[in-house]
């Protein structure tokens, strides 16, 4: 395989999969570096694998990634699969790790696809066994045919919860409890973009069907819940939730939560491009212009982890960035680049019509990151709200200070899991605006790297 | 706690986990496999208190599926396929509260 | 605003050193552009070692493992302080023979702090060691703290005692004029004391510069990797003499891997670069060592900002060009662990009080340094 590429994507999901195929057949020489055995990225994970059956329960908007796929394997763009990046350079080297081996390699320009996460949001009891991530359990669908025993207690705010409750209800799982967070009158305060998602109709109405579906699917259902914790001995065995009025406690063995979704940004911290504040999801973005280039030349980022659009929104950056990289990179004229970037524009535009819509109505509950003293931020290094917010008395004011302090954010996840937390009791406990803060910062490697491996890793010469 | 619903291949792969054979379907992560086949489907101890930790994210971010697979300390269970012959274990290891308050 | 000694750096040398002039009923400001510890007393591994330390530094160290094992007394922490000794292990017999040349010569000093130990106690205390190392110099009283912790520790106790402490604040000139000298800085105004330390770590050669004073400091950038944490796999921290490493395990398990493998430093704004063909130099030597670590997994990496002198030895004495400016810098990547001591010594010395032993080892002008 070759050491030097025009562009290497990391991730195989809908952005990194269109880029390829798009910037493969513009001529560019592509790589797609890629953490998982097979292409789909998370949202069409193990796409080729599924059964008539399966495909049938995950419905037509997980099908479609087949096209996607089917494209990309047919282009002249090579895969590169189970192989785990963990350092990029603004200069375009990238580190991997691929079967206990790491090597260094170069392209001209790196397109992170990593996509999204579910949003850390911590609660009492959230690291027993028996919770997890909604969209863990629609992976675990996908990928490994597992589906829990049901009863299922699902929890949160977002459209993500409507699909695997639909999912889970179609393979024999009983949802009994369905507890919604998302912000009261939420859909009347947001009323102002409705209009203007209704260029999407189509969508518009799945959506409310999907509602309906839920709905009747669940045995009970609450809205407007307004906090929760679980409780059990070494698992979870109870939940309890609350809501203007009042608070009910419930058993449970199985906890699926979810506070929405947002952009994986370990590669652009890691590389220290410019990141932006979004108020209203609530989650840091990198600063891109119109075709997902950083504010390092040679990075772009497409997809979700640019900013959470979904899949086909993800799909169309990707063909953007593939189009402007080709147009730097190949003799594509301007002509033709307009001629190619049009269709794509306006298709993104319409996909992007409903986003203020939707990003407002299941925005995150303001008091999402009250959090009680002893609630656990830091998963990995068991650090309470307490600790944190005993740090900022004590002079602390910035993550890198917390952090030293209560080692919130030093162990192996590398403050994934609790950086949304750190950042705003930081701002609350400080009085400080997010947007005047900086994104809590990663260094390479990005990922775990066995000491063995560093040493027989193959590095690129140092040019200069 | 969970269990296989699609038969794919219908084909099964035996690892061994805690020392115990266990039969698991085909194609499956170990974190998966943990989670349906396991009696008590904790992968992991807690390096500073002990708790039982279980898979949380299953896409490779949590870090909370971290096992000894084939002898490898730390590696993610969740991003690794079950093979024939594997050789699964929980890590016992219990650091205690660290130096920093 | 005015004070009797405004101190530049709000390292360890920086707070140890104000904390017991604020004692002895000084007023003391302490300018810290960022926050205490932030670019090397509090990211660094901990260590806090006599062993190979130059013997020019054994008093210095002596004095601050006194203070090591009674921290809370000090400073009302224990600064997550815990025994644990050093091994320097021989690679070669000739190599042997040069450690036992060593500690008879530390011996002759009236050192009795190292310690000649044979080929099986070396493997007792480092199972999996390389097969042809022959054996090893120990040291037993050394130990390890938490840097975090230790800095935070004296923050508060210089706070407790009076000193004040500006964070987020710059030095951007200093002037001597008749009372002394006058600080600019970006934050407080203009700031009068009688004398000034310079314990400004990376950035001691530029404070030196706004007074015409030139220092041989060079800012360097160390790295360290940490794993995630293992089963006790070291008795002691471990270190061999064909190779430039140090290995440390600490309390809960994880391991630091370092050895002076330096990132790439931009001073102007505080930041390092780390350098992964140093840091695979420095996975190398420690796996060739002890290749039982071949499976642990480096959890992070990191660099911090210190200054480094040609000689590897510290700088503590008065300029000699421009009275009343003490220097305290060049610690040359182990400065924690003898920083209790040094802030004791160089608080005396700005009183002027003899510390009690010879100092002309740390001052510009000795021999090694020209």
């Amino acid at each position: 395989m070759r050491d030097e590429w025009d562009a290497i994507a990391i991730g195989a999901g809908p952005a990194g999969l269109a880029f390829a195929a798009t910037a493969a057949d513009l001529g560019l020489r592509v790589l797609v570096v890629d953490e998982q055995d097979v292409p789909g990225g998370q949202i069409y994970r193990n796409i080729e694998n599924q059964t008539p059956q399966s495909l049938s329960v995950l419905g037509p908007e997980y099908s479609y990634g087949h096209s996607l796929v089917k494209a990309f394997r047919g282009s002249q763009a090579a895969y590169l699969p189970n192989s785990i990046a963990w350092k990029i350079e603004t200069d375009g080297r990238l580190c991997y790790s691929s079967k206990g081996k790491s090597k260094e390699i170069k392209a001209k320009r790196i397109v992170i696809a990593t996509g999204a996460m579910e949003r850390p949001a911590p609660f009492p009891g959230w690291t027993m066994p028996g919770v997890m991530g909604v969209g863990a359990a629609d992976t675990l669908i996908k990928s490994s045919g597992i589906i829990p025993k049901g009863p299922v207690t699902m929890v949160g705010n977002g459209p993500l919860m409507l699909s695997v409750a639909i999912h889970l209800n179609e393979l024999g799982v009983e949802v009994s409890h369905f507890l919604e967070t998302t912000p009261a009158f939420s859909t009347l305060k947001n009323l102002s973009k409705f209009p203007k998602a209704m260029a999407k109709p189509g969508y518009m109405l799945k959506g409310a069907a999907m509602m309906v579906k839920t709905r009747r699917l669940v045995k009970h259902r609450k809205a407007n819940v307004t906090g929760y914790a679980a409780k059990g001995n070494g698992r979870v065995e109870s939940f309890s939730y609350s809501w203007g009025q009042g608070t009910n406690q419930i058993p449970a063995r199985t906890v699926l939560m979810h506070e929405g979704i947002i952009p994986r940004t370990e590669f652009p911290r890691q590389l220290g491009v410019e990141h932006c504040w979004d108020p209203v999801q609530r989650y840091w973005y990198p600063k891109l212009n119109r075709f997902g280039r950083s504010s390092q030349p040679n990075i772009y980022i497409a997809g979700d982890g640019g900013f959470v659009h979904g899949a086909v929104a993800a799909e169309l950056k990707g063909r953007l960035a593939a189009i402007d990289i080709a147009s730097e990179l190949t003799d594509l004229t301007k002509p033709k680049k307009e001629t190619l970037l049009n269709p794509i524009g306006k298709a993104l535009k319409l996909e992007l019509a409903p986003r203020p819509f939707i990003d407002g109505v299941y925005q995150p509950r303001k008091p999402l990151y009250d959090l009680d003293d002893a609630t656990m931020v830091c998963r990995c290094e068991e650090v309470l709200a307490q600790q944190i917010r005993g740090a900022i008395i004590q002079g602390m004011k910035t993550a890198e200070m917390v952090k030293s302090i209560t080692r919130c954010g030093m162990g192996p996840c590398q403050s994934r899991m609790c950086s949304c937390s750190l950042t705003e009791i930081i701002a609350e406990e400080t009085g400080q605006m997010i947007k005047d803060m900086a994104p809590v910062s990663i260094r390479p490697p990005v990922r775990q790297l066995s000491i063995g491996e560093l040493t027989r890793m193959e590095l690129l010469k140092e040019e200069n | 706690m969970y269990k296989q619903h699609s038969q794919r291949s219908g084909r099964t792969v035996c690892i061994e986990f805690e020392d115990s054979p266990m039969e698991v379907p085909e194609g499956i992560s170990v974190a998966a496999a943990v989670l349906s086949h396991a009696e008590d489907h904790h992968c992991r101890y807690s390096v500073v208190s002990g708790e039982k930790r279980a898979p949380f994210c299953l896409i490779g971010v949590c870090h909370e599926c971290l096992m000894e697979i084939d002898g490898k300390p730390y590696q993610q269970a969740c991003m690794i396929t079950a093979r024939e012959g594997m050789t699964v274990k929980r890590h016992e290891f219990k650091g205690g509260k660290t130096n920093a308050r | 605003m005015h004070a009797d000694i405004i101190i530049v750096g709000s390292g360890m040398i920086g707070m140890a050193t104000a904390l017991h002039l604020a004692k002895a009923g000084k007023k003391v400001i302490i300018l810290e552009k960022d926050f205490p510890g932030k670019h090397a007393s509090g990211v660094n591994a901990g260590g806090v070692r006599s062993l190979k330390r130059d013997l020019r530094e054994v008093p210095l160290i002596q004095g601050a493992l006194d203070d090591w094992y009674h921290m809370p007394e000090l400073v009302g922490s224990d600064c997550g302080f815990f025994k644990i000794g050093y091994m320097f292990a021989a690679e070669t017999d000739e190599d042997m023979k040069g450690l036992e040349e060593r500690v008879r010569a530390t011996q002759s000093m009236g050192y009795t702090h190292e310690a000649i130990i044979d080929r099986q106690q070396v493997r007792k205390l480092a199972p999996g060691i390389a097969d042809h190392c022959v054996g090893a110099i120990v040291s037993d009283h050394d130990g390890n703290a938490s840097p975090a912790e230790t800095c935070r520790a004296f923050h508060a106790a210089c706070l407790n005692q009076g000193v004040e402490v500006r964070m987020g604040c710059s030095v951007l000139d200093i002037d001597t004029n008749s009372r002394g000298f006058k600080v600019q800085t970006s934050s407080a105004g203009v700031i009068e004391g009688e004398q000034v330390l310079n314990s400004a770590g990376a950035w001691a050669g530029k404070i030196g510069q706004m007074l015409g004073d030139l220092l041989p400091v060079t800012p360097v950038g160390p790295s360290v990797m940490v794993t995630a944490p293992m089963p006790r796999l070291l008795h002691r921290h471990l270190t061999a003499t064909q190779r430039k490493l140090w290995l440390n395990q600490v309390k809960n398990g994880t391991i630091f891997l370092m050895g002076g493998y330096l990132a790439d430093v931009d001073l102007d704004n505080g930041k390092t670069h780390l350098n992964f063909e140093a840091l695979q130099q420095c996975a190398k030597a420690a796996h060739s060592l002890i290749n039982t670590i071949e499976h642990i997994p480096i959890v992070r990496a990191w660099a911090g900002l210190d200054g480094n002198t040609p000689d590897d030895v510290p700088i503590i004495c008065y300029s000699k060009k421009v009275p009343g400016l003490m220097h305290a810098c060049g610690f040359s990547k182990h400065g924690f662990a003898i920083a209790p001591m040094v802030g004791r010594m160089v608080s005396d010395m700005m009183q002027g009080k003899e510390p009690g032993f010879s100092v002309k080892e740390f001052e510009i002008g000795r021999p090694t340094l020209n």
